[in-house]
């Protein structure tokens, strides 16, 4: 049922694309104070890559409502395909840089949920995390990527960016967003050295894997890179680049299929490669690589799928996708072994199949230019291991007869498993006997890539002739692929090669490296805590004194003492007892004597209030320290009576000169501050004449608490009856804990 | 009318919490509290409409004009933040109903929670420097109530950690307010900002500093965050999605405001600190993440490496970047208060908080992993959810002001925060409980937690899908890009 939506979208699709003259746009604002907007542009490229969503969509539906039967999670399977089909229409679609990001983002969301399906699975677990931690932390570099461009250009639409890329080309910023949108591309593509998630993302059930992982999503970093190849393609580092890391890829990920057993992760790992190819055909110059890109698309799109189809059938009528355990399954299961033959028909590039209009249109493109002939000739052994693997999964496990070993219970797919993957291969040999059908649509698409893309003449026997060497190799390697197994099984790689292993060290790294820094950073103790707090503060206060105060003679100069008369000789002597007693406090050691002299302090500081014109405040003061001793004092007794208290700690020197440092930092910052003599002195002036006729108060001190910072007032009050409401959950918590011993 | 509206963010919850005092019994306390609440967000949200029509409000305590007596402002900045403030104490509250890790119900918990609320809500309306350190001292004490309440040793330890830690911070702002009415005469934001010209701003860096060193601590910000990690962990759930909403951005918000409005041509030096220091607090907070194993302390260092990045944007000093750090804020308090929320009833629901001894909630709570997934998603930035706004807001005036490393840390933070966010995600949801496939028990009132909890997550995506009005409103604040110009309205204003 749930196959309706995307059905209606692909005739939806089609329709638009058989009337298709110019591009549709769709906008309205998002985020006018970014500049950004819900912007689509739909043109021929868009709607070839909704055709293909929608398209394999419509089958992908189909063909997951009965693999999964009546698995109790499947709502969740399907929901999540809906998401990511959704997401997947919005990124080809849309023509905001953000607007895409964010589909983009989506897409990886999905994948991640759809690979962790079976997250009992230790190996899914792994496997989601990988493929989450590869593809979102391209898609953070790849937002770089993004805000560079849209800064150069100074408009976050795809199509400004491409109007405007002429304005700055050649810029280093340019080059920078463009190695950006590539890490971007490669991790959502799976390009060396960001490949290794996607043969792993096989732990996704089938329908996934021919969904996102081979058909439509991991497509996303090609569609990003041939939409945006204008913007970039005047760079000379842009072609190399793609054809180094593409070719690169498309060999290695062949080497890597021979040393597998699984067939869902062999025809991943020719995933792998086709998207390497791809790439590489982004890569070319000239005009033919749009043409062949496009063309390459669609058929890896109508192969791919349905092999994977096959490969979910086989599981689930056998029970196992080892190839080494199947053989002979054609009897059983004669549909599933038709569409596997008509897909790997195509896969193989065989003469009158869709693959094989593609693939001469690839060597047309590799062909132009004298430079890339190389390329032409290192891909004949990769086209051979295609040609031998589409053998693998086609001819070996239906039709050549195995050692015995076979599963003894089987039986063929039901008739939803079955139309999918033949629906699919079949359009793919059909489109191969005329594929003058497809043609405009090609070129339309192919035109928003290279506008002089066209449709070039194809040499038909020379092109075979090309081929002859690729399938005689590929029998080869068919015939002798369970050797060639063993072979490359044994070489052990060293694992410094493998990118996989990196994301682990560094995973462990990253890990090793937080235990330390955290355990270095919170260790728990509450002194070391305080003294990075004193240190942070005596650093602020040091450094920033010493930049502001360059010549003492500033600070001296500030410092004046003024008039010298009874009153300040007597702060004075105040201010003496406040720094001695200060610095006792800091080699003393009983706590008994640390009270008495902080007694002191208050002392000093109430007879520097006294002498400064503030007796009220003197008296405030003395009443307050004294009682602070007396209180404090018969705490102590009682704790010595109990014997529980703790031992004097024994003196520091580095906390010494921390205290002392600071000390001295603070006295210094109240002669800085008291000495700059730009105070304005309009609030005491203000206070002290209004005091009187306005708020009705002789004393400017009680005036000031109770009326003209009477708020302040306020929440010192509330302060104080909180002090009561904390204390006594603090004695509470004693009280219990007590109890509790 | 104005008068009224500039005093309720702190007179309703002092009254709300001295009528929980008086009444007597459970109960009545209840409705009572949930009464002030309700009527904090009302009031709240006509705030927030009148300086939406109005601008700029202002109202001198007592009729002592400005600069003299105490004066409230209230801009775009101040009313959003007391707007999410009354948002996430109704939502704490509600979530106090359910079973889910909630505070004991004793006759101190309410005073102290609405006192609390009241000095955050001071501290984001006045417009006066000493008051500020009042609302600081306020929160500083009913923080230490609150912290006292599970009553076990680590509580106690928690809570002397905490106390002697921002109480030394405090006394920083003390000292730092002292010099500084030493050295200006003033006390008034607009009065400072007026007094600190650029030519004579280099003279205050010393003070300014200490301001800074004392919202840091209170932030938060490496490398002074060392209380936060130490004390979150005890709290009960809604009081710690209170205190990890609401409390370190306290912090964020008056280095911002210090930043933007009262000391905006403090000299360059400063905010090149501060930006290295928000990198530092970026990384070590995330790194934390990666660490533990606890879920609340795994949240405790985001809130760390989150704050390094509304320091970031405070540091870099444009308008845009102002934006985006008070847009920031929004979102982490909705994303942050959520999680932790989320993380209780993940407890409840498991049995724990730590990650080894849990799973198998994605298959027997569907739901909850849903809802898990907005919140965490949203932290690490992933589009369209509020986070990713943010984000994108903070590396692009990052890039534009050509402060490529502390914008590649921001990015290299974001991909830190997935990693671990992913570390709770499997083993809270993936992965098969160690006790087996029945071990995860229903919560017995559920329907408060949920309800809190589903209030954030519709915050948080809809703050992602329409982030506009939220921008522009909060742009007013941050009205001239020009910083001058911003600070010659602002005493124009106070003249």
């Amino acid at each position: 049922m749930l196959a309706i939506a995307p059905f209606a979208l692909f005739v939806w699709a089609s329709r638009a694309f058989l009337r298709y003259e110019a591009p549709f746009e769709l906008r309205f604002p998002w985020v006018p104070w970014l500049g950004v907007e819900v912007g689509f542009h739909v043109d021929a490229l868009a709607l070839f890559f909704l055709l293909l969503i929608t398209g394999v969509g419509t089958c992908v539906f189909v063909y997951a409502a009965g693999y999964l039967g009546e698995d109790p999670k499947r709502r969740r399977l399907f929901s999540w395909l809906v998401v990511f089909m959704a997401a997947m229409i919005g990124a080809v679609a849309a023509d905001d840089l953000f607007v895409l990001y964010t589909f983009w983002e989506l897409t990886s969301l999905a994948s991640f949920m759809l690979v962790s399906y079976h997250h009992e699975s230790e190996t899914a677990r792994r496997s989601a995390r990988q493929a989450m931690l590869v593809t979102f932390g391209g898609g953070f570099v790849l937002l770089l990527g993004f805000l560079v461009l849209a800064g150069l250009a100074g408009t976050s639409s795809i199509q400004g960016v491409i109007a405007a890329a002429p304005r700055f080309a050649g810029e280093p910023a340019a080059r920078f967003a463009m190695f950006c949108l590539f890490v971007g591309a490669f991790t959502k593509s799976a390009q060396i050295p960001f490949h290794f998630w996607l043969p792993d993302a096989m732990a996704a059930p089938t329908p996934v894997s021919a969904y996102l992982h081979s058909a439509t999503m991991v497509k996303l970093g090609v569609y990003l890179l041939a939409r945006i190849e204008h913007v970039f393609a005047d760079d000379w580092l842009f072609g190399p680049t793609l054809i180094v890391v593409g070719g690169t890829t498309s060999a290695w990920a062949m080497v890597k299929t021979l040393r597998e057993r699984d067939l869902k992760r062999i025809l991943a790992w020719a995933t792998v490669s086709a998207l390497g190819t791809m790439m590489m055909l982004i890569g070319l110059p000239g005009a033919e690589g749009a043409m062949a890109l496009v063309a390459f698309v669609l058929a890896h799109a109508l192969y791919k799928a349905p092999l994977f189809f096959v490969a979910g059938n086989v599981d689930h009528c056998t029970g196992t996708r080892d190839i080494g355990q199947l053989a002979a399954l054609a009897r059983v299961m004669p549909w599933t072994a038709a569409a596997a033959l008509a897909a790997a028909l195509s896969m193989g590039g065989f003469p009158l199949s869709f693959g094989h209009f593609a693939k001469e249109l690839i060597h047309i493109a590799k062909r132009d230019g004298d430079l890339y002939t190389i390329i032409g000739y290192g891909s004949i052994p990769v086209s051979a291991i295609t040609v031998a693997v589409a053998a693998i999964a086609a001819v070996r496990i239906f039709w050549h007869r195995g050692d015995g070993s076979i599963p003894s219970e089987m039986h063929e797919a039901p008739f939803s498993m079955r139309i999918p993957p033949l629906a699919l291969a079949s359009l793919g040999v059909l489109l191969g006997l005329s594929p003058h059908v497809v043609d405009p649509m090609l070129q339309a698409a192919a035109k928003c890539i290279t506008p002089d893309a066209h449709l070039v003449e194809i040499d038909e026997t020379r092109e075979l002739l090309g081929l002859v060497p690729v399938y005689a190799l590929g029998v080869i390697v068919f015939a002798s692929w369970d050797r060639l197994h063993e072979v490359v099984a044994k070489v052990k790689l060293p694992s410094f090669l493998l990118a996989k292993t990196h994301l682990e060290k560094s995973q462990e790294t990253a890990v090793h490296l937080a235990s330390i820094v955290t355990r270095t950073i919170q260790h728990g103790r509450l002194r070391g805590y305080a003294a990075l707090l004193f240190s942070t503060m005596l650093a602020a206060l040091a450094l920033t004194l010493a930049a502001t105060l360059e010549d003492g003679r500033t600070l001296v100069a500030h410092a004046r003492l003024g008039e010298i008369d009874g009153a300040r000789i007597a702060v004075l002597g105040a201010c003496v007892l406040l720094v001695v007693s200060a610095i006792a406090m800091t080699v003393l050691r009983d706590t008994f004597v640390l009270l008495l002299v902080s007694g002191l302090m208050g002392l000093g500081v109430a007879l520097s209030f006294l002498f400064a014109g503030a007796p009220d405040l003197a008296l405030t003061q003395f009443i307050v320290e004294v009682a602070l001793v007396v209180v404090i004092a018969s705490v102590l007794l009682r704790v010595r009576r109990l014997g529980i208290e703790h031992p004097p700690t024994p003196a520091s020197p580095s906390r010494l000169a921390l205290s002392l440092g600071l000390g001295a930092a603070v006295a210094l910052a109240i002669v800085a501050a008291s000495g700059t003599g730009t105070a304005s002195t309009a609030l005491a002036e203000y206070f002290g004449a209004h005091s009187l006729p306005d708020a009705h108060g002789r004393n400017v001190v009680n005036v000031l608490l109770v009326d003209f910072r009477a708020l302040d007032t306020l929440g010192e009050i509330t302060v104080l009856s909180l002090a009561f409401f904390a204390t006594a959950r603090v004695f509470a918590a004693f009280r219990r804990e007590e109890a509790g011993r | 009318m104005i008068s009224l509206l500039l005093t309720a963010p702190f007179l309703l919850p002092l009254a709300t919490a001295l009528l929980t005092v008086l009444v007597p019994s459970g109960g009545a306390r209840k409705g009572v509290a949930f009464g002030g609440a309700l009527a904090s967000l009302l009031v709240a949200a006509c705030l927030v409409a009148e300086v939406a029509s109005e601008g700029v409000l202002r109202v001198a305590i007592g009729g002592w004009e400005a600069p003299f007596g105490i004066e409230l402002v209230a801009d775009a900045l101040s009313a959003a933040m007391v707007l999410i403030t009354a948002l996430v104490a109704l939502l704490a509250l509600l979530f106090q109903e359910s079973d889910a890790d909630p505070a004991e119900t004793s006759g101190y918990f309410h005073p102290l929670f609405f006192v609390l609320i009241a000095g955050v809500g001071g501290t984001f309306v006045t417009g006066d420097l000493f008051n500020l350190y009042v609302w600081f001292e306020v929160m500083l004490l009913s923080a230490l109530g609150l912290l006292a309440f599970g009553g076990r040793v680590r509580n106690l330890d928690a809570t002397v950690k905490y106390f002697v830690l921002n109480a030394t911070g405090t006394l920083a702002f003390l000292f730092a307010v002292a010099f500084l009415y030493a050295a200006t005469g003033q006390l008034n934001f607009a009065a400072l900002a007026e007094a600190s010209r650029p030519d004579d701003a280099a003279r205050w860096l010393p003070f300014v500093s200490l301001l800074l060193v004392a919202f840091l601590v209170k932030a938060g910000a490496f490398p002074v965050f060392s209380w936060l990690p130490a004390s979150y962990p005890v709290l009960p759930a809604p009081v710690l999605a209170l205190f990890a909403g609401l409390l370190t951005k306290v912090g964020v918000y008056a280095l911002l405001r210090t930043a933007a409005h009262v000391f905006p041509t403090a000299p360059v030096i400063f905010f090149e600190i501060l930006g290295w220091l928000s990198v530092f607090t970026m990384i070590v907070g995330a790194l934390g993440a990666i660490y533990h194993y606890d879920v609340r302390r795994i949240l405790a260092f985001h809130i760390v490496s989150q704050v390094g990045y509304m320091l970031f944007g405070i540091a870099l000093h444009t308008q845009g970047a102002q934006v985006a750090t008070a847009f920031y804020v929004l979102h982490h308090i909705a994303a942050k208060s959520n999680l932790f929320l989320l993380a209780a009833v993940v407890a409840r629901t498991a049995g724990s908080y730590d990650l080894r001894r849990i799973g198998g909630l994605y298959a027997a709570r569907p739901g909850l992993a849903l809802l898990f997934l907005v919140s965490a998603l949203s932290m690490v930035g992933v589009p369209p959810l509020s986070g990713f706004w943010a984000k994108l807001m903070l590396l692009r005036e990052g890039i534009a002001e050509g402060r490529y490393v502390w914008t590649a840390a921001a990015l290299l933070t974001g991909f830190l925060t997935l990693f671990s966010m992913m570390k709770i995600w499997f083993a809270a949801f993936l992965e098969a409980h160690p006790a087996g496939v029945d071990a995860p028990k229903p919560l017995a009132r559920a329907t408060p937690a949920y309800a809190a909890i589903a209030c954030f997550a519709t915050v948080t995506i809809a703050l992602g899908l329409f982030p506009e009005p939220v921008l522009e409103f909060l742009a007013r604040a941050f009205g001239a890009s020009d910083p001058t110009e911003a600070l010659a309205s602002l005493a124009e204003g106070a003249r």
